[in-house]
């Protein structure tokens, strides 16, 4: 090994530590100790090389941009059959590059190769780039959370056998030792054997893994019990022989009469109860003259309701059961009607709309803070009534439509003092819940007119409110990050959910009542139970922001969509993802099952309702299956409106569909 | 006074290609004056404070610390973040803890005390 070498060794580093005095008196004293021998070092040559390329590695910003160009290129060149898959390895390479280039201070260079490369990206990862376009310092790498994750995590990347060999030859043969680097430490591969997949058939085929992931997986091992309330009114229904259900209510009647026992059981498998106590003579009749689906999964066994369930009024119970007797059934080929009800004039001021659970009543949060509700019923009466009237009646002069005069059509409700973000009806529809950005919540009487009550609990913006299907109890949704649960006569919460990681943006009740599915900007679904406010389920798998949830009335499935329109149906007893559901092409602003669970409607900010399928969603995709494509095919309607966005959608308890939206100027 | 986009004001480009680079293509033009207001009234107020800060330490001038510590004061009351995560689970835990209410009162309207609600008058004669 060369003295000159160690010196050019030594000259390199100290200049690039910034040791300028040091330098200085380095060169002075080489100057003076040239004609002294020197010591011979013993180095291997390997060493030497390594030594005087880690002296290189440490300058240059240019060789992120070499790396990521020539790695890019050869993507781009490859084969179409790897191409897909090399590809997906390009965005975690560019963003830690980005975010390299940042935290070693070369901010100039950082913003070039971010603005040069990053077309490529924008389509799929448009949000994660704007956020990443804002950091320009190594300190904002430091506060930003987004950054902090991205270091700290790495991506996960399935990839075929031969694209993976492909791609280590690559970066061997060019020696782009940074880019080998950061492809080491940020990137995990899965690496399967076969042919390549497809392009973006996977909807985990890049995933942000690392401690999120992990923490996910042990929360989704816990027990849930999905099943339905113990004695509600549909099982009641259903025992009297009145309603004539298809084979699927059949097997689940069979079981109601096997599990009379309040026993909980874990639904592995589904199993049944072991002992059958009583067998109703009604049902055995029922059951038997039903033909058997060939595949369907067992319901879970009924459970007990955590929460003291208020009584039902007998008229109240009456006219549901009426309801539910004149059901209509909904099916793939038997789609429902559809009720829209349209706001107009409302000058962007329509921040949130709900439905009552019969369509009677319509409710219009507004950012002016006032809560406004329209009567449907009365509103259509009094036109049959203006029509059939003659000209002479004077007495229908004051209820004649759009000449109010002094009579309004519709219920002020006033009292909050910031935008309304969520409205919601009690199962009865005789009380309204509003939530708003000054934090509170507020139940108003729709008979009565009045505020009854003002729930403080939150500091932060609520944005989202929901009565549990039973009423009495409620959940909130807050910018805060935590869901809580209340019940109407107390004015504390009863329980906390906290745990996301951002701003809870939409919250559901289960369909017994034992469980809330929130959703949040952290992408992620969380399923609380009330009895412990523990998390109990992560659903992981969204791009953006979850804005509707939606639970199936057989407690199986919850759908979730969010900003990007896409939505995702899960199973709640696994865990997973089921199928997402791909076709709005803006945010999915509402969600809603049919009645029995069949259809899953959608509405989105694209001024469509969308009509789902849900049984053939529900199914897994099997491997053999040939084509990619007729997984895709689920979508059985899409119904479009002149330039409405939907705003809430609502199955009504006979099936009929009910949607609500404010006009939009064009444009 | 009707700008053009060439003649306005420094500041005013300023808040424009802010807008520009968060993604933000659609806004009306009154959104800039609301910006600017909102610019010019949070740095008067942080440093008049940061000048009083730096007069009790008998600085001659403000420092980078006089403005970082009003900074520090200030952010309790405007552009407060959420509580961090910790603090949540605490208050979430302790919330937690108490048992669900075993029964609830008869038929009825159920409501919370009259004095927590809004129906009771608010005057007195």
């Amino acid at each position: 090994m060369d003295e000159d070498q160690v010196l050019g060794f030594v000259t390199a580093y100290l200049r690039k530590k910034g040791f300028t005095q040091t330098e200085h008196a380095f060169q002075e004293e080489l100057q003076q100790n040239k004609n002294t021998s020197s010591a011979n070092s013993l180095v291997e040559p390997d060493i030497a090389k390594q030594i005087l390329s880690f002296s290189k590695l440490e300058s240059g910003p240019a060789r992120f941009h070499d790396g990521y160009s020539r790695l890019r290129s050869w993507a781009y060149s490859s084969l179409d059959l790897y191409k897909h898959e090399l590809l997906r390895v390009l965005y975690p390479v560019f963003i830690h590059c980005f975010i390299d280039l940042v935290a070693k201070g070369h901010i100039q260079e950082a913003r070039n190769f971010f603005n040069i490369f990053r077309e490529d990206h924008d389509m799929l990862h448009l949000r994660d780039l704007q956020k990443l376009e804002g950091v320009l310092s190594p300190s904002h790498l430091q506060e930003m959370e987004f950054a902090h994750s991205l270091r700290q995590s790495k991506f996960k990347i399935k990839i075929c056998e031969y694209s993976y060999e492909l791609l280590l030859q690559h970066l061997h043969n060019t020696q782009s030792t940074t880019i080998l680097g950061i492809i080491n430490e940020h990137i995990d591969f899965q690496v399967t054997s076969g042919q390549p997949s497809a392009i973006s058939d996977d909807p985990e085929a890049v995933t942000l893994c690392g401690s999120s992931q992990d923490a996910a997986n042990q929360i989704n091992q816990k027990e849930m019990h999905w099943g339905l309330l113990e004695d509600s009114l549909e099982e009641r229904l259903e025992k009297s022989g009145a309603l004539l259900s298809d084979s699927e209510k059949g097997e689940g009647e069979a079981k109601e009469g096997e599990n009379e026992e309040n026993k909980k059981r874990s639904i592995e498998g589904g199993k049944q109860g072991a002992s059958i106590k009583k067998v109703k003579k009604e049902k055995g009749g029922s059951a038997s003259g039903k033909s058997a689906k060939p595949e369907t999964t067992p319901a879970a066994p009924r459970v007990k309701p955590e929460l003291p369930l208020p009584i039902i009024q007998t008229e109240v119970e009456q006219s549901i059961l009426e309801d539910l007797r004149n059901r209509v059934q909904l099916s793939s080929v038997a789609l429902p009607s559809v009720s829209f009800y349209t706001f107009l004039n409302t000058h962007n001021g329509l921040s949130c709309s709900s439905i009552s659970h019969d369509g009677s009543l319509v409710a219009g949060g507004f950012s002016d803070s006032s809560l406004k509700v329209w009567d449907m019923a009365k509103l259509g009466q009094q036109t049959v009534n203006s029509l059939s009237q003659g000209e002479n009646d004077t007495a229908q002069n004051e209820q004649i439509l759009g000449q109010s005069g002094g009579r309004r059509q519709y219920t002020l409700f006033q009292g909050h003092s910031g935008p309304v973000y969520a409205a919601s009806f009690s199962p009865v529809g005789d009380f309204i819940l509003s939530s708003s950005a000054d934090s509170t919540i507020r139940l108003w009487n729709t008979k009565l007119n009045a505020n009854l009550v003002c729930y403080k609990g939150h500091n932060y913006p609520v944005w989202d409110v929901q009565f549990s299907p039973v009423g009495h109890y409620f959940a909130s949704a807050s910018h805060d990050r935590t869901a809580r649960i209340w019940s109407m006569d107390r004015i504390q919460p009863l329980r906390i959910m906290a745990g996301h990681l951002s701003d809870v943006d939409c919250v559901q009740w289960h369909a017994n009542c034992n469980y809330i599915a929130t959703g949040s900007s952290d992408k992620t679904v969380r399923v609380w139970d009330v009895q412990s406010g523990e998390c109990v389920r992560i659903f992981i798998g969204h791009r953006s922001m979850i804005l509707s949830l939606a639970m199936s009335p057989d407690g199986r499935y919850m759908a979730s969509g969010d900003e990007d329109g896409t939505i995702m149906m899960w199973d709640l007893s696994s865990g997973s993802c089921l199928m997402p559901l791909v076709g709005h092409t803006s945010c999915v602003w509402s969600l809603a099952f049919s009645c029995e669970g069949t259809l899953l409607a959608s509405g989105s900010a694209d001024s469509t309702v969308k009509l789902w399928d849900v049984t053939s969603s529900a199914k897994l995709p099997r491997s053999d299956e040939k084509g990619g494509t007729t997984n895709r095919l689920r979508s059985l309607r899409t119904l479009p409106t002149k330039s409405t966005p939907v705003s809430s959608l609502r199955f009504s308890r006979r099936n009929l569909l009910f949607a609500a939206g404010a006009l939009a100027r064009n444009g | 006074m009707a700008d053009k986009d060439e003649d306005l004001p420094r500041d005013a480009k300023i808040v424009q290609s802010l807008l520009k680079s968060m993604g933000v293509e659609d806004y009306e033009p009154c959104a800039i004056h609301k910006f600017l207001v909102l610019w010019y009234r949070y740095v008067v107020e942080v440093l008049t404070d940061a000048q009083v800060c730096s007069k009790h330490a008998s600085k001659t001038a403000i420092d980078c610390d006089d403005v970082r510590l009003t900074i520090q004061s200030k952010v309790n009351f405007s552009f407060s973040q959420p509580p961090p995560r910790e603090v949540l689970l605490e208050l979430a835990w302790s919330c937690n803890k108490m048992p669900l209410p075993k029964s609830l009162a008869g038929p009825g309207i159920s409501l919370p005390l009259d004095k927590d609600t809004l129906i009771s008058p608010n005057y007195q004669l």
